[in-house]
């Protein structure tokens, strides 16, 4: 095992929180047709978002509990006024800090102090090698351009970069292309089925999920390409194990969001309180999220040794969202785990 | 020489073992339980052989043992990237 698949097994194991996302603001200068977020602006919550000096003292807080790898997130997190201040901050603390952006405020200048605070992974969302495709999904002409352009500057400067890559209707056809790209120029290149709906229940993003022909498609191809189609590994959990966690939220990682409010995972909303009222430790080891940290394989309400189970990687936060209980199946999943276990099938008989 | 942790790079006290992230290299280092003892005392401002004098203060180990593993655990981290030796003289 890698030391860093041991090390997030031990620190799920004892829950400290090495891992950490700041969702630093909603405001975004994109309009992604498949994003949960219900509002692109930080306006109407009842309180302003976090400022450098909350935002300063929570790092300090994190770096206490062990937390090592800071992921910056949005929105569009370089649209945080206090963006530079709050990164640098993370770097002096000595956290490994990733960003993800969709690239299109990174020119020469900006990618020059990217390289100069020495982020552990930068990460970009593109979704195609067809503009068009894109721009469609960003809602935003020109975008592709933009967030190329990006990556150009970026990968001069050596910063180490990533491609996350979400996958609908609209680009999992051609996403191989994306690949393939992405290969020739050793850029990591993370592809994700996982549209949710809104945050605030809206099913318009989900309207947007690749259809199971596709998805068969993709994974046949992945399959022919990569031969690494097999059951579900999870981080932490053991499928077959009915006291191992489900999921690592609220054990190895957790999650801010820009108004303070402490979740145990990027996903699941509930808050645990709020950073600008209660400290960190205090709020980790609360009643609450010790409960939303529990979630162990006993608990699911499908068996995840079944045929297809085996294959599914359940999300409590997901579930919650599209069905109303964080341990039921959810449709979309098990029609995924479904499709992969027969390609998985396929291959194991040929 | 008074060895200094090179400046930013990022590590962590995790269950008692230093986790070092190598953000160019990108490799992750953990150490055991001396070499987070030393790591963390890496400051610039303790010399080798005062390092050595606190291993065997602080770990069942004898001087000539710890001078020679102090020697070696900063030569291959100096090597590695993650130590400057800083000569104070």
């Amino acid at each position: 095992m890698s030391i860093i698949g041991d090390l997030q097994g031990r620190t799920a194991k004892h829950r400290i929180p090495v891992q950490a996302s700041l969702e630093l603001t909603h405001s975004c200068n994109q309009r992604c047709g498949h994003c949960y977020l219900a509002s692109h602006n930080d306006s109407g919550k009842g309180c302003s978002p976090l400022g450098f000096e909350e935002w300063r003292r929570i790092l300090d807080e994190l770096s206490e509990e062990g937390t090592l790898f800071l992921t910056l997130i949005g929105g569009e997190a370089m649209l945080h006024p206090k963006f530079w201040q709050i990164a640098r901050h993370c770097v002096t603390r000595n956290f490994a800090v990733s960003l993800i952006t969709n690239g299109i405020l990174i020119d020469d200048v900006v990618a020059e102090r990217i390289a100069e605070l020495n982020f552990f992974q930068v990460t970009l969302s593109l979704y195609s090698m067809d503009p068009a495709i894109h721009d469609k999904m960003t809602g935003v002409k020109g975008s592709y351009a933009r967030t190329i352009a990006a990556l150009d500057q970026l990968r001069l400067r050596k910063v180490p970069i990533g491609i996350n890559c979400l996958l609908t209707k609209h680009n999992i056809d051609s996403c191989f292309e994306l690949k393939q790209w992405a290969k020739q120029r050793d850029i990591r290149i993370q592809f994700s089925l996982l549209v949710t709906t809104r945050l605030d229940g809206a099913v318009e993003p989900a309207l947007e999920r690749a259809s199971a022909e596709q998805i068969y498609r993709y994974f046949a191809t992945l399959r022919k390409l990569d031969n690494q189609i097999r059951p579900a590994a999870v981080v932490a959990p053991n499928p077959t194990d009915p006291d191992s966690p489900v999921c690592n939220a609220g054990r190895g990682r957790c999650a801010i969001d820009p108004f303070g409010n402490l979740l145990a995972c990027i996903d699941m909303r509930d808050q645990i309180g709020n950073l600008r009222e209660r400290s960190f430790r205090e709020l980790w080891n609360s009643p609450k999220a010790l409960c939303l940290s529990g979630f162990i394989n006993h608990d699911l309400k499908f068996n995840p040794r079944s045929k297809d189970g085996m294959f599914c990687s359940h999300c409590p936060a997901m579930a919650d969202l599209e069905v109303g209980d964080k341990m039921a199946p959810v449709p979309f999943l098990m029609e995924i785990a479904s499709i992969r276990r027969r390609i998985y099938e396929c291959k194991t008989t040929n | 020489m008074h060895p200094i942790r090179v400046g930013q790079l990022p590590w962590r006290e995790i269950d008692r073992h230093a986790v070092i992230i190598h953000t160019k290299k990108g490799n992750v280092h953990e150490l055991n339980l001396t070499g987070t003892f030393l790591w963390t005392h890496a400051d610039g401002s303790h010399s080798l052989a005062q390092l050595a004098g606190m291993l065997c203060e602080n770990f069942e180990v004898d001087l000539d043992q710890a001078t020679k593993d102090v020697d070696e655990f900063f030569s291959s981290l100096e090597e590695d990237g993650l130590i400057l030796n800083v000569n104070h003289r």
